[in-house]
């Protein structure tokens, strides 16, 4: 088993280093980068003001100070007929057209390709950093936001942990409500009250999240109806105030936090339960089980002791999917409570063209995820030790 | 009998939910629009008077200010988005300031207005003797010519204010009065004295210990050839002035204005309080107050939280909520006895841009002709727009020139919706359906374009998809297709810049002060790729603008202000839409309670707290 | 039942049928989903502003029915003049009679006399021939009200349905396809049931590099992205992706006739698969989206075909897990003692048997796709504007939290959908079954 986690855990390196890459590719080639944001003074809502006439050299100047300007990669692959010149077009859509332009006069040489190597290029840049204001990730420095100048590393530990507490919380209480839920509607299959239940479960994803969240925020925290749960932030705005004990504290914490948890929650209980009654019909109607039967067991051994360990299987997988939801899947809520989470930085570094967080949080998330996945293989073994590892 | 189940649940939910929608009142859509106060020095704003104090409201003497999104940084020269402004505003000092009664330019760190020499081009400052850094050292004018360094220092990342700069030429202090000193321009030009309200002064102790500034001049850095990046002294520098640490930790935070950042933690708030012991707390000045304790901008992204918010009075300022909110707010009575709220008319607009140049292979040309634009312009329902989307507040917008200022021409007319007018123009013009196929199209250059066209909006705006959904449809009235393009804010920036779009809907953020325009309408901001998305302007424009920028006497520059305002109204290159209205609320628990007509509206260093009870020695600092 | 399967031999595919025939709700569910469909197919004939038939100063026209745009239109003095059908205002005519759609608004027309959210009971306003302004008559209601611009809810919620319930079907079938494949390869093969001669993996290897150059180098460029979808483009440069593999592999054949490229050596196809689903998986789904739709220019098929591309892994590792466990089933240990094809076990005997817990994943991901969509609408990404779908509807319940009836129809309409898929779900798989009514 440990020969196999070390392994696992050597696999991630070249996963990493293809998320990563794919990250960058992806966020690179996108239209639109991130110079325009800096050096245009244009607020979010869209509203101009004046601005620099310029405006060409300074986008040369920070494309060339961001390293923007550099090839991707390690190597390049393209068409043998066009020059290295190329690439140092930083604009997307002037690029294209000057391709094109020789791509199609060209004869048949195009067709073969030809690899070109670059010792100084973005990938490296982000590896070992720009030798001022970066380290570079391999010395652990996730480089610097393009946008606001902070450290990457610190707007991640800042707001991780809120979006670990949120996701880990909800999955939790997911799990506790549905794998009762979904063993109930498997016992019980066919009678009316597992039918309505059904139904109540079904209606939960239906609906979005952020119409819920209104909801209870309409509901619970409106002075017209009942006030008591306070509707955006995670805690007063004044601050704790000093002196005040650890217990005082998440005492205060507590009702700022109910409401995002409903909502971060609801919608997967529809699902895991659903799972959850399926693979435990699967598991009732094996073999199995009506040996048990037959041996005269009562019905609730039968299913706690013999069918709900086997039928955790389908469950558990859903585990792994825990990190990249933390802190890919909250945009919205966050938007609605005033959460201090990871989506919406996320949501806007890719709005502004933020490579270094996109690709740092991406990274993140890809290591995170495969921990999940690592988990949740090491909790298949133990559910069900029919799966082996070691060959 | 089983698949009633199935509705059992949805019509809970729906009983519940219309339960909800009942509570709906008429909205009264009359806006009290209250007198503006004139005072006999020319002082322009609504005056609040003091209401009765009622149990129910909070005794702290602490603002809460509502913030839709949170600056980038607040770094005190790099970034230029809006809530840093406004919080600069109260923890930064400025040489000159822009005064909010008066709308007019008073002096903050200097002690009265530049004299100007005779060839207008020194202006020749004088800072107060009082003023003090954090740390007791007296602002100098060493301090001055260090903050104009740092702000042209090529390798200071403030590219949004660099070209503001470019007509400054030197600063040049007095050798006998170390309070005294010269900003030598360029040239002569109308907004040399209001380029200063931008950038907060630094203090050169605390940014540059080792004087490395100090070995460099203002007219090396204005120096395009000037290579920067080889000095290592002045890269090390730079590198450290950049660092985030001066934009986003508390500890490096450090400004001559009368509050100071405490706290600020990420999505959530930003906390100022107030300085101990200000060296300018017994001033008159309205940008020397410090009354209320603490100024908290709170964040809060979500409409209707907001709106809890509010009716929870847990908010006191907000100068960012919808008009469909503030509808929604004052159908509440609580509400209105609560709080001082108005919309207000400001400089801002919102306009639809034209490419009236196109490269005729991505873009047809379509609207290179300005009878086809003013047909166009025609067909666009900007009453039902604004009705609709707006529920009627904004007002038209005729001018490029706001109608508040005096600049405004006022001989120029709406462009009425008139479908009839419109398809007569373009029937005239050679646009018809030749094809039965709905559209109209023409023969352009040897081949048949239909008139079909995209419009560019921004996708995080709804109102925009709203607006342009509306124009669309009426177009498609009179035979023209428009498609909407929802694009984020760089890809829409690039796309205007680059020509690459038929009609790109936009705001322009105007200002007070005399406008410079030749950053939106010359020809070269058109050629270089700058902000002249549309294409307008010839030689003759050109001159006109060059002549309203540098010309200061205004008996001379309003005529020609004018001129061009009736140029750019016949060539068509917008299609204008409306000012933007500002939504300010304000609580009534505060006194001088005044809202101004310009950014940030409410001076929130200035609310006092009405409660008397006991509180006096915790104000006991401020004078009031 | 007994007595039909003692008289015919068993047949797999009739029994399932026969099963699902005596399953009354899932019956009516198949029902409820021709409805649906039937309202997406028939949307244009549902919900108009054009009528069937009308009949203005003595001329009858069939805006909605003719295939022709323009009609000569006769005003009061018997003028004629060539007039476009869609820039008729139909219903505020004078007219003698006419036959209307049952609902008689299109989805994006909006109607400023009844805009800002008008509710389904409220008053309704209406201007008549003369102009003037009185109560709605019924039959021009917006039955289900507006929304801000006074647009037809229910002819929203009609026309949204072909997007949501086809895209969110389309994108889950494209979906489920690459992720029981996928997985049950995975599953079935593991580590080591594969294995393939050096050479063979060598030139794959060197393949693999040239055909990454020739599909999404060379042809991506060539084809146009203004008249091609990405969905083209991508199944374009996949094919070609694939035949430059092909060849490579053939080339590889050859190769291993040399000696020291001739041992065998086994290819661990589930670690491959496992890892680039981790690799999919960890880049968080709604941010992905994002970022290929900012690529993507906004259509329905490139949405469609983008949601599947990050939703199959979720149903490849459902099935991969199932089939691990399969895999040491008797009757697949069975199957292959008896020296079945490969192919023929997976498909055969494997599937029928994976599928069931997939089924439920599928079915909550038809939900989940719609609800993308609809977060995607949110955010203003992928989503063609002026398309109405049901999240967009959704959406637009966002600004006026009081105007229920913007969520609730939407919500209802997406609820029935992910019930109806579920219960079909669980009533094929109950079908398919054989081991539980034994």
């Amino acid at each position: 088993m440990l020969r196999y986690i070390l392994k696992r855990l050597l696999f991630f390196i070249p996963t990493l280093i293809i998320i990563s890459l794919l990250a960058f590719v992806i966020s690179v080639k996108s239209p639109g980068n991130p110079v325009e944001r800096i050096i245009s003074s244009t607020q979010g809502g869209g509203e101009e003001s004046a601005t620099s006439a310029n405006h060409n050299d300074l986008v040369k100047f920070w494309k060339h100070k961001l390293g923007l300007d550099l090839p991707l990669f390690y190597f390049s692959m393209q068409s043998s007929v066009l020059p290295d010149s190329l690439q140092q077009i930083t604009d997307n859509d002037e690029r294209k057209i000057a391709e094109n332009k020789i791509l199609s006069n060209a004869g048949f040489q195009k067709f073969i390709p030809k690899i070109s190597f670059h010792f100084h290029n973005q990938y490296h840049r982000w590896l070992f950093g720009d030798g001022e204001t970066t380290k570079g990730i391999l010395r652990g420095d996730f480089g610097i936001s393009i946008i606001t100048q902070q450290k990457i590393a610190d707007l991640i530990s800042e707001k991780l942990p809120w979006s670990l507490f949120f996701s880990l919380c909800s999955i939790l209480i997911a799990y506790l409500i549905s794998i009762p839920l979904g063993v109930f509607a498997a016992s019980k299959k066919g009678t009316r009250l597992e039918k309505i239940v059904s139904i109540l479960v079904f209606m939960l994803p239906a609906l979005p999240a952020f119409w819920i969240a209104t909801l209870l925020m309409m509901t619970f925290s409106n002075p017209d109806v009942i006030n008591v749960l306070p509707s955006s932030g995670v805690k007063p705005v004044e601050g704790f105030t000093e002196g005040i004990s650890w217990f005082e504290k998440v005492k205060i914490t507590l009702p700022y936090l109910i409401l995002p948890i409903i909502c971060f929650t609801y919608s997967s209980i529809a699902f895991l339960s659903r799972t959850m009654r399926v693979g435990m019909l699967e598991t009732l109607s094996m073999d199995f089980i009506r040996t048990a039967r037959a041996k005269g067991l009562s019905e609730k051994t039968v299913i706690w002791k013999h069918a709900f360990r086997n039928s955790l299987l389908p469950i558990i997988t859903v585990f792994a999917n825990v990190f990249p939801m933390a802190i890919g899947g909250s945009v919205i809520l966050e938007t609605v409570f005033t959460l201090p989470g990871m989506g919406f930085s996320i949501y806007q570094a890719i709005g502004n063209h933020d490579y270094p967080v996109i690709v740092a949080v991406f990274t993140i998330t890809g290591f995170l995820t495969m921990l999940g996945y690592l988990v949740s293989d090491i909790l298949y073994a133990m559910v069900d030790p029919r799966i082996k590892f070691e060959k | 009998m089983k698949k009633y189940f199935f509705l059992l649940p949805a019509i809970a939910l729906l009983a519940y939910s219309c339960g909800c929608g009942s509570k709906k009142n008429k909205i009264e859509n009359s806006i009290s629009n209250k007198e503006i106060f004139t005072g006999a020095n020319g002082e322009k704003f609504i005056h609040n008077e003091d209401a009765e104090w009622k149990e129910s409201w909070s005794k702290e003497n602490m603002v809460v200010v509502h913030f839709p999104g949170e600056p980038a940084t607040l770094h005190p020269s790099n970034g230029g988005d809006e809530p840093r402004n406004i919080i600069n505003q109260y923890t930064q000092k400025y040489l000159m300031r822009y005064g909010l009664e008066k709308l007019n330019f008073v002096p903050d760190l200097a002690k009265d207005y530049p004299t100007i020499s005779a060839n207008k081009l020194e202006y020749t400052y004088e800072l107060r003797p009082e003023a003090k850094w954090d740390n007791g050292e007296a602002i100098t004018a060493k301090d001055i010519e260090f903050t104009f360094k740092v702000l042209k220092c090529p390798l200071v990342n403030n590219p949004q204010s660099k070209s503001y700069l470019e007509n400054l030429k030197d600063v040049v202090l007095d050798k006998s009065n170390p309070l005294k000193f010269t900003l030598v321009m360029v040239r002569e030009y109308v907004q040399n004295a209001d380029f200063m309200i931008d950038y907060p002064m630094l203090q050169k102790t605390f940014f540059d210990k080792q004087n490395v500034l100090d070995k460099f001049s203002l007219a090396q850095f204005s120096d395009k050839n000037f290579k920067a990046e080889n000095d290592k002294n002045l890269s090390a520098w730079a590198t450290a002035y950049n660092d985030a640490k001066y934009g986003m930790d508390v500890a490096f935070m450090t400004g001559a204005g009368p509050y100071k950042v405490v706290s600020w933690e990420h999505g959530q708030s930003i906390i100022l309080e107030k300085k101990k012991n200000y060296w300018a707390a017994n001033s008159d000045k309205l940008d020397d107050k410090a009354l209320p304790e603490k100024i908290i901008f709170k964040i809060n992204k979500d409409p209707n939280s907001t709106l809890l918010e509010f009716k929870s009075q847990k908010l006191d300022v907000s100068s960012a909520i919808s008009i469909g909110q503030l509808f929604q707010l004052r159908s509440d009575s609580n509400f209105n006895s609560n709080y001082h709220n108005y919309f207000l008319n400001t400089f801002n607009y919102t306009y639809v841009a034209l490419n009236t140049k196109p490269d005729g292979v991505k873009h047809k040309k379509i609207m290179t002709d300005k009878n086809v634009r003013r047909a166009l312009a025609l067909l666009t329902p900007v009453d039902d727009i604004l009705n609709v989307v707006f529920k009627g507040v904004p007002k038209r917008m005729v001018s490029v020139v706001s109608p508040m200022k005096k600049e405004y021409n006022v001989d120029l007319s709406l462009i009425a919706y008139d479908i009839e007018k419109a398809k007569k123009i373009l029937d005239d013009a050679g646009w018809k359906d030749s094809d039965g196929d709905g559209f109209r199209d023409k023969m352009v250059d040897g081949k048949k374009v239909k008139m079909e066209m995209d419009i560019n909006i921004l996708n995080n705006q709804v109102e925009w998809k709203d607006m342009a959904t509306m124009i669309a449809e009426s177009y498609a009235k009179a035979g023209i297709k428009l498609n909407l393009n929802a694009v984020e804010l760089p890809v829409w920036k690039e796309k205007c810049r680059a020509h690459d779009f038929d009609l790109a809907m936009g705001v322009w953020g105007g200002y007070s002060g005399a406008d410079d325009f030749s950053q939106l309408w010359k020809t070269e901001a058109w050629e270089k790729h700058g902000d002249n998305y549309s294409g307008f302007g010839d030689a003759n424009s050109d001159a006109l603008i060059d002549s309203c920028r540098f010309t200061v006497d205004d008996t001379k520059r309003i005529p020609m202000v004018k001129r061009f305002q009736k140029m750019v109204y016949d060539e068509q290159p917008y299609i204008l839409l409306n000012a933007n209205t500002r939504r300010v609320v304000l609580h009534k628990r505060f006194g001088n309670s005044n809202i101004y007509l310009q950014k940030p509206y409410v001076a929130l260093n200035n609310l006092k707290l009405l409660f008397s009870g006991g509180n006096e020695m915790k104000n006991g600092v401020s004078a009031n | 039942m007994n007595k039909t399967q003692n008289i015919k031999p068993f047949s797999f595919r009739r029994h399932t049928w026969q099963q699902l025939k005596q399953n009354k709700i899932a019956f009516a569910a198949i029902w409820l989903l021709v409805f649906f469909v039937a309202l997406a197919v028939f949307a244009p004939w549902l919900a108009n502003d054009k009528p069937f038939y009308i009949s203005v100063n003595q001329h009858a026209y069939f805006p909605l029915l003719s295939l022709k745009n323009q009609v000569e239109f006769f005003d009061a003095n018997g003028k004629s003049e060539m007039m476009n059908v869609e820039q008729i205002d139909w219903k505020h005519l004078n007219y003698e009679s006419a036959i209307f759609p049952p609902i008689a608004y299109s989805a994006n027309t909006s109607d400023i006399l009844n805009s800002n959210y008008k509710s389904p009971n409220e008053e309704q306003q209406f201007k008549n021939a003369n102009g003037e302004i009185v109560e709605m008559p019924f039959r021009f209601r917006h039955f289900l009200g507006t929304n801000k611009r006074g647009e037809d809810v229910l002819s929203g919620l009609i026309y949204g349905a072909s997007v949501s319930l086809l895209g969110g079907v389309f994108s889950m079938l494209i979906a489920s396809m690459i992720g029981i494949f996928i997985g049950l390869i995975a599953g079935y093969f593991g580590d080591d049931k594969i294995k393939l001669q050096k050479g063979i993996v060598l030139s794959l290897l060197i393949g693999l590099v040239f055909a990454w150059f020739y599909a999404f180098d060379i042809s991506w460029n060539l084809l146009d992205e203004n008249s091609f979808s990405f969905f083209t483009q991508l199944l374009f440069c996949g094919l070609i992706f694939l035949l430059v593999l092909g060849i490579f592999y053939f080339i590889g054949k050859v190769l291993s006739k040399i000696a020291f490229l001739n041992s065998v050596i086994p290819i661990p196809l589930d670690n491959i698969i496992s890892r680039t689903i981790e690799v999919v998986v960890s880049l968080p789904t709604l941010l992905l989206i994002i970022t290929i739709a900012a690529i993507a220019k906004p259509s329905m098929l490139n949405l469609i075909c983008i949601i599947a591309l990050v939703q199959w892994t979720q149903i490849a590792r459902f099935i991969r897990a199932e089939m691990l466990r399969l895999r040491n089933a008797e009757f697949i240990q069975a199957a292959e003692v008896l020296g079945l094809k490969h192919l023929q076990i997976i498909f055969r005997h494997a599937l029928p048997n994976t599928v069931a817990p997939a089924l439920v994943s599928i079915s909550f991901g038809i939900a989940s796709a719609i609800l993308i969509e609809s977060s995607l609408s949110f955010l203003g990404v992928g989503v063609p504007v002026e398309q109405v779908t049901w999240g967009s509807l959704i959406n637009s319940g966002r600004e006026n939290f009081q105007a229920w009836w913007l969520v609730v129809f939407p919500g209802l309409c997406i609820f029935l959908t992910v019930l109806v898929y579920n219960i079909l779900g669980e009533a094929l798989r109950d079908a398919m079954d054989v081991k539980l009514k034994r």
